[in-house]
């Protein structure tokens, strides 16, 4: 009886040792998800020292001067 | 602050290139590369329209969507970026892109395809801000300085509009509802006069 244990050891071990190697190894990266650096707020600088608001006001008043019609009205005061 | 976008009026684009020229030179782009390029559509017959395209920094990405490495990544703003160090040029994202914006550097002797490229919204990329790395592998961060894109503050007709999603669409519906057509049109009146207006001279007067 122990012999025949011993040999179902054995034969298990040999056959974990041949097909150990069969197995899926795990992804690097799961899918849609960001593996890169990590990027800073463009706020977070020492032009506006984290002040988010002070770079939406800069924002703006650069997108505001994309429209010539509140240009024109503003030089014609 | 909403998402930003880029919105090209057909109606006002002439087809001069001064965006193409002014990202090119903004950021240094290899030639061969072309982060924005103008399209006109009809070319050469009376009508034909012109619009400029670079990446749309898509609300749902398909570049992100395909990448099989992961290297892209959307900013707090809705800017679409990457990280070059992740890139293997694989050129899946350019055959996903409707708008054909994934670039590839192709020179060298053996036409290597390198990593891509495409328009960051002068936003940059992961490196530092301001740093030589990123200057060199995404350009200059004209964003970070509380400027827009190089190629929408330098379009002179304002075709080009690039920034706030809800500025820019507020700025292009009072355009559309103030120019109207033909002596209607914004400017009409200061180049040829009102149409209700009395010539200068009475006809059969001597000048």
């Amino acid at each position: 009886m122990t012999s025949i244990k011993l040999i179902a050891a054995l034969v298990t071990s040999f056959l974990l040792l041949c097909f150990g190697g069969c197995t899926d190894k795990p992804m690097l990266y799961k899918q849609g998800e960001y593996h890169g650096k990590l990027d800073s707020q463009p706020w977070n600088n020492a032009q506006f020292k984290g002040e988010r608001v002070e770079w939406e006001k800069a924002l703006k008043a650069r997108s505001q001067g994309q429209d010539e019609y509140s240009r024109a009205a503003a030089s014609a005061r | 602050m909403a998402r930003m976008k880029f919105l090209c009026d057909a109606e006002r684009c002439i087809e001069c290139n001064g965006c193409v020229t002014a990202c090119k030179q903004e950021h240094e782009i290899p030639w061969g590369v072309n982060r924005r390029r103008v399209v006109t559509l009809n070319d050469g017959v009376p009508g034909e329209k012109s619009i400029s395209v670079a990446c749309m920094h898509c609300s749902d990405a398909p570049c992100m969507a395909v990448c099989p490495v992961d290297c892209f990544y959307k900013t707090s703003e809705g800017i679409v970026l990457h990280d070059k160090d992740l890139c293997i040029g694989c050129g899946y994202c350019f055959y996903a892109c409707p708008f054909g914006a994934p670039q590839f550097p192709q020179d060298g002797a053996f036409g290597l395809r390198g990593k891509m490229d495409k328009c960051t919204f002068c936003a940059g990329g992961p490196e530092t801000d301001h740093s030589e790395a990123e200057y060199k592998k995404y350009g200059r961060n004209r964003l970070a300085e509380g400027k827009l894109p190089a190629c929408a503050e330098m379009c002179s007709t304002k075709a080009l509009l690039g920034g706030d999603a809800d500025v820019i669409s507020d700025i292009y519906r009072n355009r559309v509802m103030k120019r109207g057509k033909g002596s209607e049109v914004w400017g009409w009146g200061t180049a040829y006069g009102k149409p209700d207006a009395k010539p200068a001279t009475p006809p059969g007067a001597k000048s």
